[in-house]
């Protein structure tokens, strides 16, 4: 009868931590402020063609540099295309671009780390002098170098944004390598002779993970700034594709004649920004143990 | 605190070599044909060149040679302060960056030190009437600064400062060394959109680094003993509330180098920021690598006299 009831209480644990994880969301106005703000920011990016009302390259030179009405929200771009539409479709280019990039970093910081606190040794002390020496370069400096060296176009300014970032993954996950390859379970599989990166793969990587989770959809605001910054240079994603970049910047060529070019596609990026930090410090609040009992649950 | 300097000036010394190492080797990815083209631009004509000139070509570049050889010659050329040639303009870069530098640390500096007192003002205000709406409302400007690109804090700026009101320019170098009253003038609004994220981190940092020490045993007794209250944020409260923000420091410098390449081309201000943008575009390879080691030192530099002023404020840190 005792196992039943073991069992029993076990298969219910998952859903109720669940449930718990939405109640201490809940209980922050300013995550929950964060997370709604962030999910209608996500709706327009995948059902963006659907709510635009205007194509994302529709012309309407007629129709230039209009303020904003009933049939043009947020006004017309110096060719007459709808910014309104052109901000619904590059919510999802940015936000794409954002996320990619900080799976890129992910990818490239984790096995790094990862290799270095399993390895130890001069292994260690190798790749994170490096770590440091990169981190020492200014981030957007460190990404025009890239660029200047691989190109620009989508993917490399991805690929740029990626490993301007991958350190911070490097760092976190090597510390997360060192206490776990002192858990019973490594030990247990080293002695039944699983090799190196048998351990690193199937054992460390999906125990140690999680604030590497953390941090990556933290950093992907910080993505979709950069990826903003290089756009609104010229060297990120090229015109005519929507990005909310791209569309300040085209914005900035006229900004005497009508500046809602401008200063409309900055209100959503900050939001999305803003609403990342919100629900980003919410979550580390509660991740950190130096706060437990002190945060309100 | 001497031996603690020198050990840590000796730990710079590794790092150095790794970011050196970093910038040269990085140039050797550049995906060419031909080496030449790092001096002549992708897709350049060789065929058109005589064997001498090709030679000498590379050979003024530091172009010639086995990897090895040309890296010791690298970091020769560094150490004398030789930082190659733009191959768009044939200028050598170490002038270049003497035109240039004037405006980015002036930009810099300035951003730097409003930086500081504003976020520390600001926040000493608000971790000291914390849950009050004045720290309602420094929370809520400081949310918003961190989420802000400067960028469009300069285009906001412009639109506001310059198309609506006509108060300040929106673009143009002057010299405040020239003519101090028309340089400034010309700095506000670059000041202003750099400053913003900066001031916004340091706000954040200094208002919960002040409210943990609210709460520590040490400032209760400081009270009890009937010491007046800002002799007990200046002493017990501002010094240890404030090591947190040291850490920031040298974050704020890397961060103040990249924004530059920003806020220079909005304001069209002819700095360093906006020599690395037009040496990306026209693939200056040269240029772009002098100025990634340049940034490098300076934020190099930058921790070191934070670690100092980390040290000299918390005396665990000089023992360990």
């Amino acid at each position: 009868m005792a196992d039943v009831a073991a069992v029993r209480f076990e298969s219910a644990a998952p859903t109720r931590r669940r449930l718990d994880a939405a109640r201490v969301f809940l209980a922050d106005p300013k995550a929950l402020l964060g997370g709604a703000v962030l999910a209608v920011i996500l709706v327009f990016a995948v059902f963006g063609p659907l709510i635009a009302p205007y194509g994302e390259n529709e012309l309407n030179p007629t129709e230039s540099l209009q303020d904003p009405s009933f049939s043009h929200p947020f006004g017309t771009d110096r060719l007459g295309r709808d910014i309104f539409s052109r901000v619904v479709y590059g919510a999802r280019t940015s936000v794409l671009i954002g996320v990619t990039a900080a799976g890129l970093a992910v990818l490239f910081g984790v096995p790094l780390g990862i290799l270095a606190g399993y390895a130890g040794g001069i292994v260690d002390d190798a790749i994170m002098r490096f770590v440091d020496a990169w981190i020492a370069f200014p981030n957007l400096i460190l990404i025009l170098a890239i660029i200047t060296i691989i190109g620009g176009g989508v993917f490399n300014i991805m690929v740029a944004i990626g490993l301007g970032a991958f350190p911070l993954y490097a760092r976190l996950i090597r510390g997360q390598t060192l206490s776990l390859k002192e858990e019973d379970y490594v030990t247990a599989a080293r002695a039944l002779g699983a090799s190196p990166g048998r351990i690193m793969l199937r054992h460390i990587l999906p125990n140690g993970y999680q604030p590497v989770l953390v941090q990556a959809s933290l950093f992907t605001g910080v993505a979709v700034l950069s990826e903003a910054g290089l756009s609104f240079l010229g060297i990120g994603v090229q015109p005519p594709t929507a990005t909310w970049g791209i569309i300040i910047a085209d914005g900035f060529q006229v900004i005497r004649q009508s500046p809602w070019g401008a200063l409309i596609p900055g209100i959503p990026l900050v939001l999305f920004v803003m609403s990342v930090n919100l629900l980003g410090d919410r979550i580390r609040d509660l991740t950190d143990p130096r706060l437990r009992g002190v945060v309100r649950r | 605190m001497h031996r603690f300097l020198i050990r840590r000036v000796l730990s710079l010394i590794p790092v150095l070599f790794f970011v050196s190492a970093l910038s040269f080797f990085g140039l050797e990815l550049v995906p060419v044909d031909d080496p030449i083209e790092l001096v002549l631009g992708p897709g350049a004509e060789v065929g058109q060149l005589t064997d001498e000139q090709y030679e000498a070509l590379l050979k003024q570049a530091g172009l010639d040679g086995p990897i090895t050889e040309r890296y010791v010659r690298y970091l020769g050329r560094l150490a004398q302060g030789d930082l190659g040639r733009s191959r768009i303009t044939r200028q050598p870069v170490t002038e270049m960056f003497k035109d240039r530098l004037p405006v980015t640390l002036w930009l810099n500096s300035i951003t730097f030190v409003t930086n500081v007192a504003l976020g520390v003002g600001l926040g000493v205000i608000a971790g000291l009437y914390h849950g009050t709406k004045i720290d309602l409302i420094a929370t809520l400007v400081a949310v918003i600064g961190v989420a802000t690109p400067g960028f469009w804090v300069g285009i906001l700026s412009i639109i506001v400062f310059t198309l609506w009101l006509g108060w300040l320019p929106s673009s143009g170098w002057v010299d405040p060394l020239d003519d101090f009253g028309n340089g400034i003038k010309h700095l506000i609004l670059p000041v202003f959109a750099l400053g913003v994220f900066g001031s916004a981190s340091i706000l954040r940092q200094t208002r919960s680094g002040l409210i943990e020490v609210l709460r520590q045993d040490y400032v209760t007794t400081a009270r009890s003993k009937g010491l007046r209250e800002s002799v007990i944020i200046r002493r017990h409260m501002l010094k240890v509330a404030l090591l947190p923000v040291m850490t920031l420091l040298g974050f704020q410098i890397a961060a103040l180098l990249s924004g530059s390449v920003l806020i220079e081309r909005i304001f069209g201000l002819p700095g360093i920021g906006r020599m690395a943008l037009d040496a990306t575009q026209n693939r200056d390879f040269q240029v772009v690598q002098a100025v990634v080691m340049m940034s490098a030192l300076a934020i190099v530099v930058a921790n070191l006299i934070a670690d100092m002023l980390y040290a000299w404020l918390d005396p665990r840190i000089r023992y360990s």
